[in-house]
């Protein structure tokens, strides 16, 4: 495991506000390595955009209060912000959900690109005036070149006709174009790591499949790990090769993608499977009753799911939920699911006859 | 902005000055006093002059004739680019204007300077760490450069640097040194208001993704603000600053009288306080042209600046 690309453990990334304080990430440890594609699945407020900004250390205004978070045998909770920020320009790049917020409005799409390209030449020594353009600061021709690579990159990530878009403005482009672009933001880096918080989310279903494709290609081609972060289960199934399922901050479930997507342990991963679009007869989406949105200000004494599952015991209440290893690379964070899991399926079958399920989370 | 746009707006323009010039003769027309009995008293040394004296001075300078064909006839005269001359000496008035006028644009330019100087550090600043001391700071700065009258800043300046502590004439426009009280009594209250607006600006921006996502990029934070942030955050602070032109304008009718510059502003006081009306509209109507070009060219500057802001006339 030590030649994990990142590593990260018992991270605690907390968000104080005035309603109080909300740990966001609450002990999420998980690891990626060279050449992987880790999917993080979430329901919203699970913790996963969190985990993701925090990966970055562009977790402001929360703070991390516990763990580390390890990228090429660099501690990242500690790094100094000129560290971080050749990183970030070097080796970790990152795409965000909404590409007509992520791009200024008031650049050009080239510029912008241009832009990533340059700052991961200049490997930390920036200039202002050379950034801002003013004229007999501006390196020309090294902005030009960037322009080129912009160019190139654009038609990497697949944006048609790429010599006149680079002089578009985000609000001339498509969603899906748009996208594109900020995906040749990040590549600009040539990045070990790519961080995809919910890449396709805005996009439609062709754009969606374009890209994630893209993504796959991109692992398999230059080698790049990635991590991909989506409440969809349909997006990490395509793509990844492991999954770490969150609830409330806390990993519920971490393998193989094909493992935990066929044969899920944990109560959680089941309820959300039966929520996806595959499955949802009526019957099903009684399970869809843990799947709700997550109390944050609630104390964090045992399972963050007691109070809503079906097979909640005296245990899962009585303490910390020890993480336990269902397989080498299969982790689970529940008391009773190991045992369970004949008994659960024998249940669903038992369900349609119960009252509809939806009183569970009640009772 | 295409051509027909572009009619369009010089129309307006033609219109809204046309309403300026008509408003500013009408209201000379009311006002108490009249000029040729003021001016006859002046040239006569003091003493009242006989009424035959004044009538003839009325029918010379056309001051018998009704109002509208008295504006008719100064307007008429502008239109072919003659601003009258001014009763007391015969100097054409745009002469006199154009005598003066570089003072004052000196004036305006270097408070506008100053003001942004002040104001674009200032307003990042309070906006980058909002509550804390620094922010404060610039917050009670502002609030008093914004109520503190100018004219008695200026006054204040001259006290304290050019009498106590000598460092700057107390008056005249010669050279950089007379230019730099002037414009800093006239920038620091500017620059309270765009300071204050910078602030609102930039806290606005700096919540938006695309700063999140430069901050990824590996971006250094004095780049994202004053390329990313500061950019967008520009919008509403030209259009103030546009809006800020009347207030040097006006301010200039004060500060050039506070510290003895020959300028429109002194120009206009002076005409006023001796009714010389042609000067007196002569002025106005310049001060108007001034105002409406300036509105005219921040339109044209947002469009530089925010490429999303299309002036319009073109759908496609």
């Amino acid at each position: 495991m030590s030649e994990s690309l990142l590593r990260v453990e018992n991270l605690h990334t907390r968000f104080d506000s005035d309603q109080g304080t909300v740990d966001a990430v609450n002990g999420v440890s998980f690891t990626v390595d060279r050449a992987e594609i880790v999917g993080i699945l979430g329901e919203s407020g699970s913790g996963k955009s969190a985990t993701a900004q925090s990966i970055c250390r562009l977790e402001a205004p929360g703070k991390i209060v516990d763990g580390s978070i390890t990228f090429a045998g660099r501690e990242l909770t500690t790094a100094s912000e000129a560290t971080l920020c050749r990183l970030r320009g070097n080796s970790i790049s990152m795409v965000f959900q909404d590409p007509t917020e992520t791009l200024n409005p008031v650049f050009s799409v080239g510029e912008q690109i241009a832009e990533s390209v340059r700052i991961h030449e200049s490997s930390g020594k920036q200039r202002l005036l050379d950034f801002l353009g003013v004229s007999p600061f501006r390196d020309r021709s090294a902005w030009e070149n960037a322009r080129e690579r912009a160019i190139e990159l654009m038609e990497q990530v697949g944006i048609p006709n790429p010599d006149a878009s680079v002089s578009s403005f985000p609000h001339e482009l498509s969603g899906g174009l748009r996208q594109r672009a900020v995906l040749a933001t990040a590549l600009a880096s040539e990045p070990a790591l790519l961080i995809a918080d919910e890449p396709t989310t805005a996009l439609d279903t062709t754009t969606q499949a374009d890209i994630l494709r893209r993504l796959r290609s991109l692992r398999d081609e230059q080698n790049t790990s990635i991590l991909l972060i989506s409440h969809d289960i349909g997006v990490i199934a395509q793509t990844c090769d492991r999954v770490v399922v969150l609830y409330d901050g806390q990993v519920m479930e971490a393998g193989p993608v094909e493992r935990i997507l066929t044969a899920p342990k944990h109560p959680y991963t089941r309820a959300l499977l039966s929520c996806s679009v595959r499955n949802s007869d009526a019957d099903e989406r009684g399970h869809s009753a843990m799947a709700r949105p997550q109390d944050h200000t609630g104390s964090h004494e045992g399972c963050p799911l007691a109070d809503h599952c079906q097979h909640v015991t005296d245990a899962c209440r009585s303490g910390p939920i020890q993480t336990t290893e269902a397989a080498s690379d299969h982790r689970l964070a529940c008391v009773e699911a190991p045992v369970s899991e004949a008994q659960s399926v024998s249940e669903q079958q038992e369900r349609p006859a119960a009252d509809g399920g939806q009183q569970h989370d009640t009772a | 902005m295409n051509g027909q746009e572009l009619c369009k707006r010089l129309l307006t323009m033609a219109i809204v000055l046309l309403g300026v010039s008509l408003l500013t003769y009408g209201l000379i027309f009311i006002t108490p006093g009249d000029p040729a009995r003021t001016i006859l008293t002046q040239q006569m040394g003091g003493q009242i002059p006989s009424q035959e004296a004044v009538e003839q001075f009325r029918a010379e300078n056309g001051l018998d004739d009704p109002f509208l064909v008295q504006y008719a006839h100064w307007m008429g005269d502008v239109l072919q680019g003659d601003l009258g001359h001014s009763y007391y000496n015969d100097r054409s008035v745009s002469e006199m204007i154009i005598q003066r006028l570089p003072n004052t644009i000196v004036l305006a330019v270097a408070s506008i300077f100053v003001a942004l100087v002040i104001a674009i550090p200032a307003g990042i600043a309070s906006a980058r760490n909002p509550g804390s001391q620094a922010d404060y700071a610039a917050q009670i700065g502002s609030l008093i450069g914004v109520s503190m009258p100018n004219f008695w800043l200026g006054y204040l300046l001259i006290i304290v640097c050019s009498l106590r502590l000598n460092l700057f004439p107390v008056a005249g426009a010669a050279g950089l040194e007379h230019l730099i009280l002037p414009s800093l009594t006239l920038g620091s209250g500017m620059a309270a208001v765009i300071a204050r607006l910078v602030r609102t600006a930039m806290l606005d921006v700096l919540d938006d993704a695309y700063i999140q996502a430069a901050r990824a990029k590996g971006l250094r934070e004095r780049i994202i603000i004053y390329k990313h942030a500061l950019r967008n955050a520009l919008v509403p602070v030209v259009t103030i600053i546009g809006l800020q032109l009347s207030y040097v304008l006006n301010g200039a009718v004060v500060i050039e009288v506070v510290f003895q510059r020959p300028g429109l502003g002194t120009l206009l006081v002076d005409a006023i306080f001796a009714r010389d009306y042609p000067v007196v509209q002569g002025v106005t109507l310049l001060i108007g042209v001034i105002f409406v070009l300036m509105n005219f060219a921040v339109d044209l500057t947002y469009s530089r600046l925010d490429p999303r802001i299309d002036l319009g006339g073109d759908p496609t």
